[in-house]
């Protein structure tokens, strides 16, 4: 029996976005007795609609409304872009908190500390991994080795490398938690079709849903958050799969679109008290936009057979580049993961070139091995989502302009990441090898940042935001500084801090 | 969640051997309604020919950009009947875009124009540096999208560089060979 909810019930709180941030604050508040309804610009897919065919589904749970500027890679569906992401989960180190305390103030960077430290986080990133699954964290065994991580592996090996795990993968290893174990079906970024990986659709949502306290609305794309004359948020104004608008009424809003649509909400809920859009008045919304340095993608054409399109698609890590070494000549640092099996399309597609120096690769695309590195991005101030003038969606709204630019260290960093990986695979015999630093997209982060000053950032260590009490951010664009880690760990873990939060702040009827 | 189940324990109990990649749907196994796609062979949405009387496969706009096709991702392994074969398809789903059809005509003018002689009888070194002058033209960056996506779609290529596909309704690749790595020396 699932729950709805009237559109005048101002008790419930509005998630907006299912993804990993929306879909795990959702749960958690239901989990704790708290009504909530959920909204979701995407439709809700089964297993049955699930196919092992990129174009089909890249076409189905892609995210394809018009933007201008930088590429991104996300979803438009029920669990957003953990659809599509290839499950690996890494926390932060404790010096990717304190950014600005360790690395200075980088010439035309923004940073600046987070709000909180790694210890605040610990006992959530702990939760997160319980509730995600995560090989070799508690007493969850490691991923089974692919060969391409095999071969990661031994190269970095013979080059000194110490720190390589096959696990921090968000896939189950074996049977757990209700979803089987991963089968190697490969197609980890068009959807898990078996739900080993990790998750919200078949996790966060039907959980959240069996506690009676929580309503999905799925193609319900957000437009506009209401306020009172107070500034309290009170409301959420959507669109059907019709295009009709409604409006429900709220006591609190999250937040979660992913960092382009949740920029453009805050910045397209303008009023008369809200000139420059919701929890504005620093001025900080849509800026410091960080993507990651990369993703840098290294192949090699190696002596014997890899097949690496027969495991998944991301299995472990190396960290040894993790760490801030600067006199590698550059600030922060990068992780290596074997990756980028991708089907011959999309790696044809990625060398952006043509002629017999790609075909060659692809030839010998059962020789093939692969490695994509991703690293810490300053904040800039001048990388940021902002409102197109003049051009508008199906909906009246401006369409967001994503604008970026590489910061020098992330030069410096990328030709690190490169040699270092041409030097593996030249290390186990690679007769070719091909390195590039490719658009990315997937990792979106920091334009609602979190800061302890007010005139520093969007919201506070909870994320709530400085300006309005009851309105949250819940999704990447509260990260303070990108860290080399792939955001979703991190994203899961502070929904669940932020969910005990806001119960507790619910109970003491401050919220 | 128990739809989950209920498709773990079907591909529980099946044993899915090692196979011989084929993309023919008549060697999938049945594996019941629940299966995802079970009319989904196993191949992306690519394009394959059937002769369509209106577009003759000798039209010269074909060997054209075959050649072009060949020169844009060349497999020494693969007979020119794959490039021509894609290009044929590509001209009848562009049947009636009547603008980029035109566009096609034009660069085939212009690489039959670039040089005293027609671009096919031409040395393949010169045909390349021609393609390189044409780079940035909508012509060139059509003809590499289209090439590329429909050639490492193609069965045919799939076979010769050893990708073996999509394995959902094999079962995954678990036993079929994803560790089995054994030339590694420690």
């Amino acid at each position: 029996m699932v729950r709805t909810y009237n559109l005048n019930d101002d008790s419930v709180v509005a998630v907006i976005g299912s993804g990993a941030g929306g879909g795990t604050l959702a749960n958690e508040l239901a989990q704790k007795g708290i009504d909530v309804v959920c909204f979701e610009a995407g439709s809700r897919l089964s297993f049955t609609e699930i196919f092992n065919d990129p174009p089909v589904m890249n076409e189905k749970l892609g995210w394809h409304d018009k933007r201008y500027g930088a590429p991104t890679w996300l979803c438009k569906t029920v669990e957003g872009t953990t659809m599509r992401w290839s499950a690996a989960a890494h926390r932060l180190q404790a010096h990717e908190f304190i950014p600005r305390s360790t690395y200075g103030l980088l010439d035309n960077s923004s940073f600046i500390d987070w709000p909180i430290r790694l210890e605040d986080l610990a006992p959530y990133y702990d939760k997160a991994e319980l509730k995600m699954g995560v090989s070799g964290s508690h007493s969850i065994p490691v991923s089974a080795e692919t060969n391409n991580y095999k071969v990661l592996k031994e190269g970095a090996k013979r080059l000194g490398y110490q720190e390589y795990t096959s696990g921090h993968m968000a896939i189950n290893p074996v049977y757990r938690d209700g979803r089987p174990a991963c089968r190697q079906i490969a197609f980890c970024n068009e959807g898990c079709a078996i739900g080993s990986k990790w998750s919200t659709l078949y996790t966060e949502i039907p959980k959240a849903e069996l506690t009676g306290r929580f309503e999905l609305r799925p193609e319900s794309m957000v437009i506009y958050i209401t306020h009172d004359n107070s500034g309290k948020v009170t409301g959420v104004i959507y669109a059907d799969n019709e295009g009709v608008l409604h409006r429900q009424k709220a006591r609190a809003i999250c937040v979660a679109g992913n960092t382009i649509e949740t920029t453009r909400l805050l910045l397209n809920s303008q009023s008369n008290l809200y000139p420059d859009g919701l929890a504005n008045s620093s001025g900080h919304v849509g800026k410091h936009y960080m993507r990651h340095v990369g993703e840098i993608y290294v192949y090699g054409i190696m002596p014997g057979p890899v097949n690496f399109h027969r495991g998944a698609r991301i299995t472990g890590a190396i960290f040894d580049q993790q760490y801030h070494q600067p006199d590698r000549g550059f600030s922060g640092g990068y992780i290596i993961e074997p990756g980028g099996a991708n089907p011959p399309e999309t790696i044809a597609a990625r060398f952006n070139d043509w002629g017999r120096d790609v075909s060659v690769f692809m030839d010998n695309y059962s020789h093939l091995a692969g490695m994509l590195i991703i690293g810490e991005d300053p904040p800039q101030e001048n990388n940021k989502i902002t409102l197109h003038a003049e051009d508008k969606d199906q909906y009246g709204l401006p369409i967001p302009v994503l604008e970026y630019n590489n910061h020098p260290n992330n030069i410096a960093m990328s030709e690190h990441a490169m040699e270092q990986g041409r030097a593996i695979y030249s290390s186990l015999g690679a007769s070719r090898i091909w390195s590039g630093v490719t658009a990315g997209g997937c990792h979106n982060m920091g334009t609602a940042r979190m800061s302890t000053n007010r005139d520093q950032g969007v919201c506070n260590k909870w994320g709530q935001c400085h300006d309005i009490s009851n309105l949250f951010i819940t999704d990447g664009s509260l990260f303070t500084s990108s860290g080399a880690a792939n955001p979703t760990l991190t994203i899961v873990a502070l929904a669940i801090r932020q969910a005990d939060y806001i119960c507790e702040q619910m109970n003491q009827r401050i919220i | 969640m128990q739809i989950t189940c209920f498709m773990e324990r079907l591909l529980l109990d099946r044993e899915f051997k090692m196979r011989r990649r084929t993309f023919i749907a008549s060697n999938l196994p049945a594996l019941g309604i629940l299966m995802p796609g079970t009319l989904h062979i196993s191949v992306f949405k690519s394009v394959y020919a059937a002769t369509q009387p209106d577009i003759p496969a000798d039209n010269p706009d074909i060997q054209v950009l075959g050649q072009m096709a060949r020169l844009l991702y060349s497999h020494p392994s693969l007979s020119d009947n794959t490039y021509t074969e894609i290009i044929h398809n590509l001209l009848i789903d562009l049947k009636n875009k009547t603008s980029k059809i035109n566009i096609l005509k034009n660069g085939v003018t212009a690489l039959n124009t670039s040089m005293s002689q027609d671009w096919n009888d031409l040395e393949e070194k010169i045909q390349i540096n021609i393609m390189k002058e044409l780079e940035d033209t909508p012509f060139f960056k059509i003809m590499q999208h289209e090439v590329r996506t429909r050639l490492y779609r193609h069965p045919a290529v799939w076979e010769i560089i050893g990708y073996e596909g999509p394995s959902l309704e094999y079962g995954g690749y678990i036993n079929r060979g994803f560790n089995d790595i054994d030339w590694l020396k420690k």
